[in-house]
Formats: C-alpha cells, sequence, structure tokens
C-alpha cells in the first residue's frame, strides 16, 4: 500500500486500498466460520449461532466500507480546501486564520459531503449497514427469547400478541361506540391543562 | 526560539480569545439549561388516548372564520409552532383573530407500536377534527397541515373532502421522489421491515441521527462552534437552547404507522401514484377541490421546494396558490422574514375562502336543533 504524502489528494487513494484490502480479508474470513452445515440434537442453536455470526461480520465489513467513504469524504474536502487557500494566496488575498479559515473548511466539507451523500453508493452503503444492524438485533432479540421461554419469563413476541389484541378490541369497542346515540357516547373532554405531560 | 510568524500569532490570539469566550460565556448557558417552551396560553379540550386536541384562548377579536386545526409531523413536537413570544406563528395568527386548535399526537409507547397510519388519519385526526365541527355546530373547518401532518392533511381532505373547508399545507412532502430529496434517497435502500421489527416503535434519537446526518459538518460542528459568539448574549443562548430542545425532543415513532410511512411515501411514492389505501379506500387527490394554499421554503433541506412544488398538478381545486418564503424548513417556523410575512398572508387567505367554504358546505345544527324541526 503506497505511504501517502503531506499532499491531501494522496490520502483519497490511501483510504481506498486501505478499505479495498480490509474488505477482501473479511470476505475471505466469513464463509469458513459460518458455512458449515448444523447437525444433531443443537443444530436448530449452531443456526441461530451461526446466523448472528454471519451477521456481526457482515456489519464489521458494512462499517468499514461506510468508514472509508467518510475518509474520502474528509480527504476531497481537505484538497478542495488546499486548492482554495491556495487560489486565493494566488490572487493576493489574505487568508485569515482560525475562524475564517474554519468555515471555509466547513463549506468544502458540506459540499464534499453533499456530493458523496446523494449518490447510489453513498446511499446503498448507509443502508445496508443499518439493514444489517437491524436484522443483528432480531438475531440477538431470538436468542433472549428462546432463553426467556425457558425461564418461562415474557417475552416481545408474547407482549406484541397482547398488543395487538388489546388494537383489535379497541377498533371493535369503537365500532361499537359510533352506533350509540350521542348522548350515550362516552365523553372524551380533557380536563383544563396548559401543556402536555412528558413521560 | 525563533518568533512565530504573523499567521500563527493570529491564529493563537484567536484561540485565546475563543477559550475567554467560552469561559466567560459557560455560566450565561448554565443559567439557560431549562427553557421553556410554548408561550401562548391553550386548554386541552379533547382526548384520545396519548393524543391531545389544544384550542388556543384568543387574545384579539375573532375573525369570525371557521376555527384552524393544526395537525403538525408525528417527528418532532409541535410548540415549534408557538415556540416563544417572538417566534410563534401561532400568537401571529392568534394575534389576526383566527381561531387556533392544535393536534398534539403525544409520545407513543410500547403499547402503541401496532398504531398505522389509518389509526392515525382516519383515527386521532378524524376524531378531533369532528370535536371541532361538534363544538362550532359547523360542518366543515380549515385545516393546517404541517411537513408530515400536511401529508396527512392531504389524506384526510381526499377522504373526508366534505369535513375541509379550505387546506393549508406547509413545508409538505408530496413528491417524495424528487432528485434533491436527499431523506428520500437515503429511505429507498432501507428494509422498514427489519428496522421496525428488531426496534418496534422507532426511536426518536435514530431520526435525529438521520436528520443531523444531512449536513453533519454544519449541524453537528459548527453550529456549536458559532454558539461561543453568543455566549455573552443571554436572549441567544436561551433562542439556542430552546431550538436545540426542539430538535432533539422526538417522539419514538409507532412502528406500523413508521413501516407504512416508510413504504408507501418514500419508497414507492404512492400520494403521487394515487395508490395510498387507508381503511380500506383509495387516497386520490384529485377529490380535493375544496382552496389549497401550499406554503414550502426555498432553501428547504428536508423538504426541498421539488418535494412541495408538484401537489398543484395533483390536486382538484380550481382555487390553488403557492407561496414560496424565503426560508428554510425550522425558518418557516421561527425566522423573523416568516412571522413578519406568513401570518397576515394565510389570515387573509383563510378570510376570503371561509365566506365561499360557508356557502359551498351546509351549515350542521346540532343534534337536538334537528329533531326539532
Amino acid at each position: 500500500m503506497t505511504e501517502p504524502t503531506h499532499d491531501p489528494a494522496d490520502w483519497a487513494d490511501f483510504c481506498r486500498e486501505a478499505q479495498e484490502q480490509l474488505l477482501a480479508q473479511w470476505s475471505r474470513l466469513a464463509p469458513g466460520a459460518a458455512g458449515s452445515p448444523a447437525l444433531g440434537l443443537t443444530r436448530e442453536q449452531q443456526e441461530a449461532a451461526q446466523r448472528l455470526h454471519q451477521l456481526q461480520t457482515d456489519y464489521t465489513v458494512q462499517q468499514a466500507r461506510l468508514t472509508a467513504l467518510w475518509s474520502q469524504v474528509v480527504a476531497e474536502a481537505l484538497k478542495d480546501l488546499g486548492e482554495r487557500v491556495s487560489e486565493r494566496l494566488r490572487d493576493g488575498q489574505a487568508v485569515a486564520p482560525g475562524r475564517p479559515t474554519y468555515d471555509l473548511w466547513i463549506e468544502c466539507a458540506e459540499e464534499q459531503f453533499a456530493r458523496a451523500a446523494h449518490s447510489t453508493d453513498y446511499a446503498k452503503a448507509q443502508a445496508d449497514l443499518a439493514n444489517t444492524a437491524a436484522r443483528l438485533r432480531i438475531e440477538q432479540r431470538r436468542a433472549v427469547e428462546v432463553l426467556s421461554r425457558q425461564l418461562d419469563l415474557p417475552t416481545r413476541a408474547e407482549l406484541d400478541t397482547v398488543h395487538r389484541r388489546i388494537k383489535a378490541l379497541t377498533a371493535q369497542l369503537r365500532a361499537l361506540e359510533d352506533q350509540l346515540p350521542p348522548a350515550r357516547k362516552p365523553a372524551r373532554k380533557a380536563a383544563r391543562t396548559r401543556r402536555p405531560a412528558r413521560p | 526560539m525563533n518568533e512565530p510568524g504573523p499567521d500563527l500569532q493570529a491564529a493563537l490570539r484567536e484561540v485565546l480569545e475563543l477559550n475567554r469566550k467560552l469561559a466567560e460565556g459557560l455560566p450565561t448557558l448554565q443559567a439557560a439549561g431549562a427553557v421553556e417552551v410554548g408561550c401562548s396560553d391553550k386548554d386541552a379540550v379533547f382526548r384520545d388516548d396519548k393524543v391531545t386536541l389544544y384550542r388556543y384562548r384568543p387574545i384579539a377579536p375573532s375573525a369570525g372564520v371557521a376555527p384552524l386545526l393544526i395537525a403538525y409531523a408525528l417527528v418532532n413536537r409541535p410548540y415549534m409552532m408557538d415556540l416563544q413570544q417572538d417566534r410563534s406563528l401561532i400568537r401571529r395568527l392568534l394575534e389576526q383573530g383566527i381561531d387556533i386548535y392544535l393536534i398534539d399526537w403525544g409520545y407513543p409507547d410500547g403499547a402503541d407500536r401496532f398504531l398505522d397510519l389509518d389509526d392515525y388519519i382516519n383515527g386521532f385526526m378524524h376524531r378531533c377534527l369532528q370535536h371541532v365541527l361538534d363544538t362550532h355546530g359547523i360542518a366543515s373547518t380549515h385545516l393546517l397541515g404541517v411537513c408530515q401532518g400536511g401529508t396527512f392533511s392531504l389524506c384526510y381532505a381526499a377522504l373526508h373532502p366534505a369535513r375541509v373547508r379550505s387546506l393549508v399545507t406547509m413545508v409538505t412532502p408530496v413528491d417524495f421522489q424528487t432528485p434533491e430529496n436527499l431523506l428520500s434517497k437515503w429511505a429507498r435502500h432501507l428494509d422498514v421491515d427489519a428496522l421496525v421489527d428488531s426496534t418496534g416503535n422507532v426511536p426518536g434519537e435514530l431520526l435525529n441521527a438521520a436528520f443531523v446526518s444531512l449536513m453533519p459538518f454544519r449541524l453537528l460542528q459548527q453550529k456549536y462552534v458559532n454558539l461561543i459568539d453568543t455566549l455573552q448574549e443571554p436572549r441567544q443562548v436561551e433562542n439556542f437552547m430552546r431550538m436545540e430542545k426542539w430538535i432533539f425532543d422526538s417522539p419514538d415513532q409507532a412502528g406500523a404507522a413508521f413501516r407504512q410511512f416508510v413504504r408507501w411515501f418514500f419508497q414507492e411514492n404512492r400520494l403521487v401514484n394515487g395508490s395510498v389505501e387507508l381503511g380500506g379506500r383509495r387516497v386520490d387527490l384529485r377529490r380535493i377541490t375544496q382552496p389549497v394554499l401550499n406554503i414550502y421554503g426555498r432553501h428547504d433541506h428536508l423538504v426541498p421546494p421539488s418535494a412541495s412544488i408538484p401537489l398543484a398538478r395533483h390536486v382538484g381545486t380550481r382555487d390553488y396558490t403557492a407561496l414560496e418564503m424565503d426560508v428554510g424548513h425550522i425558518g418557516m417556523y421561527v425566522s423573523g422574514k416568516s412571522q413578519k410575512q406568513l401570518p397576515e398572508a394565510l389570515a387573509t387567505w383563510l378570510k376570503k375562502r371561509d365566506q365561499a367554504g360557508k356557502k359551498r358546505s351546509q351549515p350542521c345544527r346540532p343534534e337536538s336543533a334537528r329533531k326539532s324541526t
């Protein structure tokens, strides 16, 4: 891998190369660990553990992919900042240190970020990471639910069933209420308060 | 040791100056910690589960028009419309003699995860509006939808046109898939089922993170660096803290409603395709034939103008007005420009349409009066 110099342009190449190497390493490791077939009495548990492992691996790979895109944004922004400062110096303009340069940096960074963020690559990398994080959470909760059921503790799935039933009952109750004459409908007038309560 | 060059000296002086401002301003920042939000007096007049309907107390003689019901977004809190005395669209409208009601959707918790868009629009919103109609003995009233609340209001007005005398949409996304809409580009690749299945309700913090990451350098860095310059001004610090509170005071989103909103609107752009279905009925924007005022911000980065402007092509009304304001999304509620121009323009528009609306809709007399005739 090429060592970057002080030229910000080199950093973009450096980050790209680092990212490619990292992705290649992870993709070599992942199939070996999660690909073996599950057998025997505990095959379901083995499969669950393999799924967890695969998702954790995917998560790390996707995090690296997004980090690399971010590094690229920062490198491009630095390059842009360098060019703008050089241009001003060439035109004989003063480049004040501190806040004006900081504000210029923010401008460069936001412009480069917007360029990257609107690309399909970025949107996909970000979404892939979020999607894998969500699937990982679902898998983790599934593991906790297995344990909870063994201990006869309430689970999320059980609560969801209760909430669904309550919702259906509420809808039925409302439909019945709607058939009542106005005078017999339950009042939903609120007590006078100035501000809503926060949980 | 060599003397540092003039640039380095200037930079060091600036760092020292920044430090001084920070040290001297810290007490102001600490004093501003617990800011009050919401400045106008209001009464809770109707409650439905966690949803509260408020009616604002008048501060000026009535303009004699039907009430204006405000439906805010589910994300963030509606007090942005009435943040403080000099930054309150609601207060400015009250000064114009408008009778204002506001739907506060509340803070959903885990037991609300199965509330869907039908529950919000045909349920809560419908019952709040019905309460307004019953209270005033009228058949229709004015509806103002803000941001996502504007999208809800469009759906509502299309499904229940006779109840909406006129419709005002403010910073409202209609076409969710225009090239400038960054949030939509990001949302399109999201596995919303996995997200909602993993979180139940979608945490407000997650949405906050998404919103600030639209402009991460400005919203996570520069804004706080700029704050240091204002630390000597208690009023400005208080304004900043109020805004900060609003930005991060984000209710969790009921899972089922979030799932539908992302899929139907962001991913499938159903509102303009005419394929949103609520309570078994299709939302057809052409059924909106009452007057429509569409207000959007020229510099809105959350709901870009290109997302709002297409409304003109989709509604059935012949009385359509677009009002472009020279502000961003948040500036629409709190900027000086907006405070000066918007309430008067809105009140004037409402007053004109109220008369026409009265003629169109039959007055709805109370039940007892109807029986006696």
